[in-house]
């Protein structure tokens, strides 16, 4: 799997991408529904696969089911509404409803925390940037600014480390032995441990007062280049292209549907007292309410499906342009 | 409606705090910040969070709210607050992003603010060990308070406490740990990073 992943579903537009999350997202914690709980967590782990390949899944999984399982637990554990009792442990019942509960809320954790691990790979640090640099301009300099100082400070600290080593002043933070393979670390340096948190003070003090003062400096020179004045424009690395506008146009058609039958109750779920699906909107007819509770499914499998989908037709894009070669 | 609001505690304290976050933001936003208090912002963000890269491989003792603390000592309320939640935005960039970083963002933020509010102006007076004292306590209160909700909010969404107190004893060691570390660097390094922080301001003439 390549790192640096940029075909198929990552390379929409960032603005289409980090919407798509937060509705997906957002509709996954929000409702505790079965059918749209399988199809979240059906369409993050597919798109996790294709993301990050098969070892770097099954890796993830090995943390997550663990925390699944602790979530599913503690419901029935603690909470004792429900209809159906099904056992007792430690003089308290436990019940069926709660059980269900309980493991409807690890799925909520697991599709979230997979629908997460996606974000991180598609939605890079540029591409945030992007998008928030045009509602928040001064937060996502300063952001991206900071991003950029961490190696630079990390490169520059030991730079100052071998300095002061070379004046003879050695530092905790050096990890290499000065007396050589000759002397471990606990004869050279048991007695010096005062003198060596005395030394990293110097060093963390100069690497604070170069970061401050050649920051300033550049502060300087962005202001000597006008920035922040009126008029001045911004390089956009990104494009809305009309495949964009496609795509938000068929997200934006899934999200009404399944938003309309979510804030209808046609689509709904209610687990305690007992578990009891789709029941509002009691006045509709039974065809009406079936035609909206279809379409709501079908809409939400699609937009959950449709990174995978992107994803597949970039795969067999490069398959037929690497077969016509 | 209020049914609605009841029943979905995560979604709606999720809101309440991206709408905190997003008054924040407008408001720095407003203020539209110079050139050299934006930079000054963007290094203690880098210095919080290399030191947290620094000490990746020790779980909990990292100085990264340290130097939040001490950034908003120096700087005030307002840019202790932008320090430490966007160190927490700035951070999970390297450590990854999760339902977790607004959550961060905020607890961050508000130590940084209640360290800026105690101390900036001398209100209290900065001596090393109540420092370290203050900001020790406010981690453990603060940051653990607000990090323990957000996860006894996503393990059991409606919060009541008989399903929650697990949640809250089991955060007990992991924050009393970060607030212990926190406490250590800041009477280590505390006052020597407020100098430096000062000896700059003074040369450069910031306010």
């Amino acid at each position: 799997m390549p790192a640096d992943h940029s075909g198929g579903f990552a390379s929409l537009h960032p603005a289409v991408s980090i919407g798509y999350f937060v509705l997906v997202i957002g509709v996954s914690v929000f409702v505790p529904h079965p059918v749209l709980l399988a199809c979240s967590v059906l369409g993050a782990l597919v798109l996790c696969l294709q993301l990050r390949g098969g070892r770097s899944t099954l890796r993830l999984l090995a943390g997550l089911v663990p925390l699944a399982l602790i979530a599913a637990a503690i419901n029935p554990l603690f909470n004792h509404q429900g209809v159906t009792i099904i056992g007792q442990i430690g003089g308290n019942p436990v019940t069926r409803e709660a059980l269900l509960y309980g493991a409807a809320l690890a799925c909520m954790l697991v599709a979230m925390l997979l629908w997460f691990t996606c974000y991180n790979v598609v939605v890079t640090t540029e591409k945030f940037l992007a998008v928030f640099g045009r509602i928040i301009p001064s937060l996502a300099l300063t952001v991206s600014m900071a991003l950029r100082f961490v190696p630079r400070y990390l490169r520059q600290l030991k730079a100052i480390t071998a300095a002061q080593r070379g004046l003879g002043r050695n530092s905790a933070s050096v990890t290499d032995s000065p007396g050589g393979d000759k002397y471990p670390w606990g004869v050279c340096h048991a007695a010096n441990l005062l003198n060596r948190l005395r030394n990293s003070f110097a060093v963390l003090s100069i690497l604070t007062s170069w970061a401050l003062e050649s920051a300033l400096d550049t502060a300087d020179s962005m202001h000597a280049r006008g920035y922040g004045l009126p008029g001045r424009s911004a390089y956009r690395p990104f494009r809305f292209t009309a495949r964009d506008a496609g795509a938000l146009a068929l997200i934006l058609t899934c999200a009404a549907v399944v938003i309309v039958a979510l804030t209808s109750g046609v689509v709904s779920a209610q687990y305690l007292p007992s578990l009891q699906l789709n029941l509002g909107a009691a006045g509709l007819p039974a065809n009406a309410r079936n035609l909206l509770i279809a379409c709501a499914y079908g809409a939400f499998g699609l937009l959950c499906l449709l990174p995978v989908l992107f994803e597949l037709q970039e795969e067999v894009a490069w398959r037929i342009s690497r077969s016509t070669i | 409606m209020i049914a609605f609001f009841t029943r979905h505690y995560y979604v709606v304290s999720l809101i309440l705090v991206a709408l905190a976050l997003g008054l924040f933001a407008l408001d720095f936003e407003r203020r539209r910040p110079r050139t050299r208090e934006l930079v000054l912002v963007a290094v203690l963000v880098a210095l919080a969070v290399a030191s947290r890269a620094a000490f990746f491989m020790v779980p909990q003792v990292k100085p990264v709210m340290a130097v939040v603390i001490v950034a908003g000592i120096a700087l005030g309320a307002r840019n202790g607050f932008t320090i430490g939640a966007l160190t927490a935005l700035a951070s999970n960039f390297i450590f990854g992003q999760g339902p977790w970083t607004p959550w961060q963002m905020l607890a961050f933020g508000l130590v940084g603010c209640l360290a800026g509010a105690l101390f900036a102006k001398n209100r209290l007076p900065r001596n090393r060990w109540l420092v370290a004292a203050v900001g020790g306590v406010a981690t453990f209160v603060l940051y653990g308070l607000i990090v323990d909700t957000s996860s006894a909010l996503l393990f059991t969404q409606n919060l009541n406490w008989q399903t929650a107190w697990p949640i809250y004893v089991a955060g007990v060691p992991f924050n009393a740990i970060f607030a212990a570390s926190t406490a250590v660097f800041l009477a280590l390094f505390g006052p020597m990073l407020e100098g430096a922080l000062t000896r700059v301001r003074k040369k450069y003439g910031l306010r």
